[in-house]
């Protein structure tokens, strides 16, 4: 065997023990890490966070401890420094190992051979070897050791650590007796709103959804008596369910918050249950966007709607009322529009085009609008919302005498009339006084009033457009009064361009045209606001006290006050404020108690007394939080002012 | 301090203006039976105007659908907290009409459902007696509208207290004629509504 071949063998010896070594070390990292976070929560049981952070930082620990050895190992990848470790091994070599891997000095290399043929020996790398693989591997059996000594659930709750793995903790708060402490909570959520389940270590509160099942886990079913243990809720207990060394408890999130109590012989426990509500939908109905009354129903109407939902759309549609009759003898026929089904999702639009023209619509008719979407709640719901009803009506020119209607505000299409008006009156003037001008300046006059003419044609233009994407009251199309606005303005382009001609007398046929379609136009549609009873005063004087009919009026009560659970909640806590520090764990209790009542009649309040209840489970006082809760009880208790007062009350 | 003025409340859908004589008839009637301080015209107001909190008693009647709006929803949830008093009454006289279908809706959403008041209730005390409870109208004894003469009115109660009365029995069309048109009758139709006002002021 060659020298180089020699050192080379070496080089793969101390390789693999370099990588044995790394690899030792990098466990022996983890593994004290993992020793360091189990010993703690053998001691101290550590919240999840923590523990989950556990893993990660071992295996980071890990890699820079192998990384480390095989850094400081690196030597061991070249030929020469090999040879010098072997000769540091081995002095009889005197340098004959190092100078056979040297190429530069392989000039007699059988006299370099015979030399290393004497003095190497295979076996000088085994102790360095064993001396750098043993170490680490003793301590690692001590720490596996260690590990193997500790309760096998410490070591769980670090290797994998999750939600509701609290009841596997070592019993290292209070009482060991006591079965209470610590709970497990895993909340389902209802099928519909299509969450997943979810767990809770040790809560003092649970928030869910409304209808959501609640399971209570605790440990120690086989300390005592199962019959002693249950959930005492509206004055009723339930018996816990005993599952090998488990118990459990099973509920419903209710409606409204609520505490539960825990009991277990003469021990007790306060659960709040906080339900979060299923909103109902939000609708909006964006177009049409106003009431109107019509003078006839023509033309479309655009529906625009919009919903959200917290949880999921169920369904989705326009509900169109349609009225007909009068007097006393009406009939009401109910339609839907565009359904949709959104399936679950948060949001949906509709938006269709519903012509009046085609509904058989009638004088005095009355279509009332809204958009109306149910969320898929089949626990508790459905819920439904809908937006605001939009009322069109039908005009119905008999009414107009008994009911009084208020025209609505001048048009723009008023003061075009009376503006085309005007000009007719000026060109028939200019006309008639023609002869009064030389030609160029009868043809100013007239080229002035052309300009006029197609000012007044872009106003006609604008109102069309306006007419027809006035998204208030939801036209889009076409309309009677925009048709007669159209051809009125066609009137006015001729007109315009007979005027800018000086063709006075061609050009007022054309603006006589245009002022009867303006005319119509003005005519045809009128909105209208709804109008105020005719007023009708009676004469008090003479009627006083002339009724025959005999009263027996009793003697009357004064009204009791109605119930202000506000204020109610702040006479209990300035009852108890002077005390908490005499009252212990009982205060605890008695703020739970106002909490879940804050939760409904006074929700403002209710996160200081959360606050509150956490510093005094901390060991912290609590008085900062309850101060702050009253602050909030007192400002909040102050009434609205009462409707205005009446003479005559008794 | 004001007299009593009778508010009609004004809505935005339906025809809430259907009962145009019943304020009048009624501020007559207070005026004959009692001594209350009454103005001699009623007024109308809008349910999402700020002005609807000047008035303890509204009164909301009409045939066609009732779709309160957002801010009239509001207005009107703030009016009956604050102690007013709203009485409404289905001038269809039809438990199948729109009115009552869409008017029962919007209550119960707004208050709640609707409760049958008992016929012993105070209401029917307040001033003149009805044993029997409500007085039933002549377009229920004649069959116009559902065909039913309803032994209840409905309301929202509150600790016993009527917050909200709701009647089938088409009151409006009973009491919509001139005040004059009293001194002809041997009864006053209108008597009833003396009650509910005086118990709306008083209780």
């Amino acid at each position: 065997m060659s020298a180089v071949t020699r050192v080379r063998n070496a080089r793969v010896a101390l390789l693999g023990a370099l990588a044995a070594s790394a690899f030792l070390t990098a466990i022996l990292a983890f593994g004290t890490v993992l020793l360091v976070v189990a010993l703690a929560d053998f001691f101290q049981p550590l919240p999840l966070g923590l523990r989950r952070v556990a893993i990660p930082l071992g295996v980071l620990l890990a890699f820079v401890a192998g990384s480390l050895t095989l850094w400081r190992g690196r030597g061991a990848w070249s030929l020469p420094r090999v040879a010098l470790y072997l000769e540091e091994l081995l002095p009889g070599l005197q340098f004959a190992l190092v100078t056979a891997v040297v190429p530069a000095g392989r000039r007699d290399p059988a006299l370099l051979e015979r030399a290393v043929e004497r003095g190497y020996s295979a076996g000088a790398l085994r102790p360095p070897i064993l001396r750098a693989l043993v170490r680490p591997a003793v301590v690692l059996l001590a720490l596996l050791l260690a590990l193997v000594a500790l309760p096998g659930s410490s070591v769980t709750r670090v290797l994998r650590p999750r939600p509701g793995d609290l009841l596997l903790a070592p019993r290292g708060r209070g009482s060991p007796l006591d079965r209470l402490n610590p709970l497990v909570v895993v909340v389902s959520p209802p099928a519909y709103a299509g969450r997943s389940p979810a767990t809770l270590d040790d809560p003092a509160s649970v928030r869910a959804l409304e209808g959501s099942a609640i399971v209570v886990r605790g440990r120690g079913a086989a300390i005592a008596p199962a019959e002693s243990l249950g959930l005492v809720r509206g004055g009723v207990v339930a018996p816990a369910r005993i599952a090998g060394d488990t118990w459990s408890l099973s509920l419903v999130m209710p409606g409204r918050a609520e505490v539960v109590r825990l009991v277990d012989g003469g021990r007790t426990r306060l659960l709040t249950l906080e339900p979060v509500l299923d909103a109902p939908p939000a609708v909006t109905l964006r177009s049409p966007r106003s009431d109107s009354t019509l003078a006839r129903p023509t033309g479309s109407l655009l529906l625009d709607a919009t919903a959200s939902d917290d949880i999921g759309l169920g369904v989705f549609w326009i509900e169109l009322l349609l009225t007909t009759g009068g007097g006393e003898r009406f009939t009401t026929t109910t339609r839907r529009l565009g359904l949709v089904s959104p399936g679950g999702a948060v949001g949906a639009a509709i938006r269709l085009a519903l012509r009046l023209d085609t509904m058989g619509l009638g004088p005095g008719d009355v279509l009332n609008l809204r958009a109306v979407a149910r969320d898929r709640n089949d626990v508790t719901g459905p819920g439904e919302g809908s937006s605001d009803t939009r009322t069109i009506r039908i005009t119905d020119p008999e009414l107009k005498d008994a009911i009084p209607i208020v025209p609505a505000s001048a048009a723009t299409l008023d003061t075009t009339v009376l503006s085309q008006r005007m000009l007719i009156i000026r060109a028939e003037t200019l006309l008639v006084r023609q002869r009064r001008f030389t030609p160029d300046s009868f043809r100013v006059q007239s080229q002035r009033l052309g300009e006029r003419q197609r000012m007044l044609y872009d106003r006609v233009q604008a109102l069309i457009l306006e007419l027809e994407t006035a998204t208030d009251v939801g036209f889009i199309e076409e309309t009677e009064e925009s048709k007669l606005l159209r051809v009125a303005g066609l009137a006015m382009r001729r007109a315009e361009d007979h005027l800018m001609r000086a063709r006075v007398s061609a050009a007022l046929p054309e603006m006589y045209q245009a002022l009867d379609a303006l005319d119509k136009g003005r005519t045809s549609r009128r909105l209208y606001l709804r109008g105020m009873l005719p007023r009708i005063v009676v004469d008090l004087e003479q009627v006083r006290l002339t009724g025959t009919e005999k009263a027996q009026v009793g003697p009357r009560s004064a009204r009791p006050p109605l119930p202000d659970a506000r204020r109610r909640l702040l006479e209990r806590l300035e009852r108890l404020l002077p005390r908490s520090g005499r009252l212990g764990p009982a205060l605890a209790d008695s703020l739970t108690m106002i909490r879940a009542e804050a939760l409904t009649d006074t929700p403002e309040a209710a996160p200081f007394l959360a606050r509150a209840l956490e510093a005094l489970r901390a060991g912290r006082d609590p008085g900062p939080w309850l101060r702050q809760s009253r602050r909030v009880l007192e400002r909040e208790s102050e009434s609205e002012p009462s409707l205005s007062a009446w003479r005559g009350s008794r | 301090m004001r007299p009593f003025t009778f508010a009609t409340g004004v809505y935005a859908s339906g025809d809430w203006e259907s009962g145009q004589l019943v304020s009048a008839v009624v501020i007559d009637s207070l005026a004959r039976h009692t001594d209350l301080e009454v103005s001699p015209t009623g007024i109308n107001v809008a349910l999402d105007s700020a002005e609807l909190f000047e008035y303890p008693f509204l009164y909301l009647t009409g045939h066609l659908a009732v779709r309160f709006s957002t801010g009239e929803r509001r207005n009107l949830l703030r009016f009956v907290d604050r102690g007013g008093f709203v009485f409404m009454d289905d001038h269809n006289h039809d438990i199948n009409g729109v009115f009552h279908k869409t008017a029962t809706e919007e209550l119960t959403k707004l208050f709640g459902r609707l409760e049958q008041v008992p016929t012993r209730h105070e209401l029917y005390r307040a001033f003149f007696t009805y044993e029997d409870g409500p007085p039933a109208t002549n377009h229920e004894m004649n069959g116009w509208g559902d065909n039913l003469v309803h032994e209840h009115l409905l309301g929202i109660l509150r600790d016993g207290r009527i917050d909200v009365l709701y009647s089938n029995k088409d009151y409006s069309s009973e009491w919509s004629m001139h005040p004059e048109s009293k001194r002809f009758m041997q009864v006053d139709p209108s008597r009833f509504a003396v009650n509910i006002v005086v118990y709306a002021l008083t209780r």
